[in-house]
C-alpha cells in the first residue's frame, strides 16, 4: 500500500472506475481516430472498459511500477491483443499508443478534483500514473513492432524455400539456378536439395549456375567448392556455369582457386558440355 | 605530401546481423557506381565490403562501416572504414600473406581484399579491436 502521505491512485482508480470511463470513452468520441469510422463506439467503449478493468486490477496491490510483476499479466496480455486487433483494423501503432497515453489527462483530472488540497502528493501521483501508462502504451508499440518482425522472418523462410530449386533438365542432368545472397543457411538447404536430387535422380552431371547470385566472395566461393566436392564424392560430376566478366575477375584477385572446377561463362555453354559428356547429340530435324 | 580531404560521410552502417553484411554491399556499389566507378571496380569494392563487413560478424560480433568520399587535390575516392572493438588481430603479417585463418574458411577474404582495393590499411589492437581502411580512386 502507497506510503503515509502519499495518494492512493488505486483506490481513486477503483472508487471512480466508471466515471473515467465514461470520460474517457467521451474524450475518444472527439479522438480523430474514431472520426474516421475505423471502430464502431461500441467496441471502442468495449475496449476502454476491459482496459481500465485489468488495469484497476493490477494495481489494486499498490504496485505502479513493474509492469513484469504477474498483477499485471492481464494487462500484458489485454494490451497485446488490443495493439494486434488494431494493427488489423488499420489504426497506425503511434495512434494506438496515443489512445492508451489519452488515460492519462483523464485520470489527471480526477486527481485534481480529488487532492487539490495536496499539490505536492497530487505531482507525485500524477509522475508515477504518467510512468505507468507510459509504459502501457510501449507495449502496444511493442508488440506492433513484433508482429512485423514475425511477417519478415516468414516471408524470409519463403524466400528460402523459393529459391533453392534443383532442376531435371535432362536424363542424367540437373540444373542448380542460384539466386540472390548464399549465407550459410541457404548454402546448407543448396546442398542438401541438391545431394538428394542427385539421388533420387539417377544423375551424373550437376550444373550450378550462378548467374544470379549478386556478390561471390571467399565465404560463397568456399561454400560452392564445398558442394561442389560433396556432389564429386556421390559421383556426380559439377559444371559452374554464369560467372561473368566481374565476377571471374573478383575470383582471381581474391586468390580463390577453382583449379578443380569444371566452369563455363553461360548456362548454354554449361548444358552443352553436359550433353557433350554423356555423348547426346542435339540436332535440328531435317525437312 | 599530398592531404587526403575527407569530403563528405555518406554512410554509417551497423554491423549486427548477417543481413547488414547485404546492406553494406549494395551500399558500395550505389555509391561507387555513383561516383563513376566502372562495373569492375565496383565488384570489388562489393566483394572487399562484403569480406570485411562478414569479418566484423565473424570475428568481432558487431562493428561499424562508414563509407565516405574523398579527394586529393584534384583526385577523388571512395572510402569506407570497418571499424570493430573486437578480439583484434593477434598475427597481421600471417593474415595479410593469406591462406591463414581462425575460422575454418579460407583465409584469404582480407588480403584478397587488398589487392581489390587501391590502398588497405590496418590498426589493429589485441584486446581492443581492430580498424580496417580501404580506398579506391578514380
Amino acid at each position: 500500500m502507497a506510503g503515509k502521505g502519499a495518494l492512493n491512485i488505486s483506490e481513486l482508480l477503483t472508487k471512480k472506475e466508471k466515471e473515467i470511463l465514461d470520460e474517457w470513452v467521451k474524450a475518444q468520441a472527439d479522438n480523430l481516430a474514431s472520426r474516421r469510422g475505423l471502430i464502431p463506439e461500441k467496441q471502442q467503449r468495449e475496449d476502454s472498459a476491459r482496459l481500465l478493468g485489468v488495469l484497476v486490477k493490477a494495481v489494486a496491490g499498490g504496485n505502479l511500477e513493474d509492469i513484469t510483476a504477474p498483477e499485471y499479466d492481464g494487462v500484458n496480455r489485454f494490451l497485446a491483443s488490443l495493439a494486434a486487433s488494431r494493427a488489423n483494423q488499420g489504426f497506425s501503432p503511434s495512434e494506438t499508443a496515443t489512445y492508451i497515453f489519452s488515460l492519462k489527462n483523464i485520470v489527471f483530472k480526477f486527481l485534481q478534483e480529488e487532492y487539490s488540497d495536496r499539490p505536492e502528493a497530487l505531482l507525485k501521483a500524477a509522475i508515477d500514473f504518467s510512468a505507468l501508462v507510459d509504459k502501457l502504451g510501449l507495449i502496444t508499440f511493442e508488440t506492433y513492432v513484433k508482429g512485423r518482425e514475425e511477417v519478415i522472418r516468414e516471408q524470409q523462410k519463403s524466400m528460402l524455400e523459393l529459391s533453392t530449386p534443383v532442376i531435371q533438365i535432362w536424363d542424367e542432368i540437373l540444373v542448380s539456378p542460384l539466386i540472390g545472397t548464399i549465407d550459410s543457411a541457404r548454402a546448407r538447404q543448396i546442398m542438401e536439395n541438391l545431394l538428394e536430387s542427385i539421388v533420387a535422380t539417377k544423375s551424373s552431371i550437376v550444373i550450378m549456375d550462378i548467374t544470379g547470385v549478386p556478390a561471390v566472395d571467399t565465404e560463397v566461393a568456399n561454400r560452392l567448392l564445398r558442394t561442389m566436392q560433396a556432389a564429386k564424392l556421390m559421383g556426380a560430376e559439377c559444371i559452374l556455369t554464369g560467372i561473368g566478366p566481374q565476377i571471374s575477375q573478383t575470383i582471381v584477385h581474391l586468390g580463390v582457386d577453382l583449379g578443380g572446377v569444371i566452369t563455363r561463362a553461360s548456362l548454354r555453354d554449361g548444358l552443352t558440355l553436359a550433353f557433350k559428356r554423356l555423348k547426346l547429340n542435339v540436332a535440328r530435324a531435317e525437312g | 605530401m599530398a592531404v587526403i580531404k575527407r569530403d563528405k560521410d555518406l554512410k554509417f552502417i551497423r554491423i549486427e546481423e548477417g543481413h547488414h553484411v547485404d546492406m553494406a554491399r549494395r551500399a558500395a556499389i550505389e555509391y561507387a557506381r555513383m561516383m563513376g566507378f566502372g562495373e569492375v571496380q565496383t565488384a570489388f569494392m562489393a566483394t572487399s565490403v562484403s569480406e570485411l563487413a562478414k569479418n566484423i560478424l565473424v570475428h568481432a560480433g558487431s562493428g561499424t562501416v562508414i563509407f565516405r568520399i574523398l579527394s586529393v587535390g584534384e583526385k577523388r575516392g571512395l572510402e569506407i572504414v570497418f571499424a570493430d572493438r573486437g578480439p583484434g588481430i593477434d598475427d597481421l603479417a600471417r593474415v595479410l600473406r593469406g591462406g591463414y585463418s581462425t575460422s575454418s574458411t579460407l583465409g584469404i577474404g582480407l588480403s584478397g581484399s587488398g589487392r581489390m582495393m587501391d590502398e588497405l590499411e590496418i590498426k589493429t589492437e589485441p584486446g581492443k579491436g581492430t580498424t580496417i581502411w580501404i580506398r579506391k580512386w578514380l
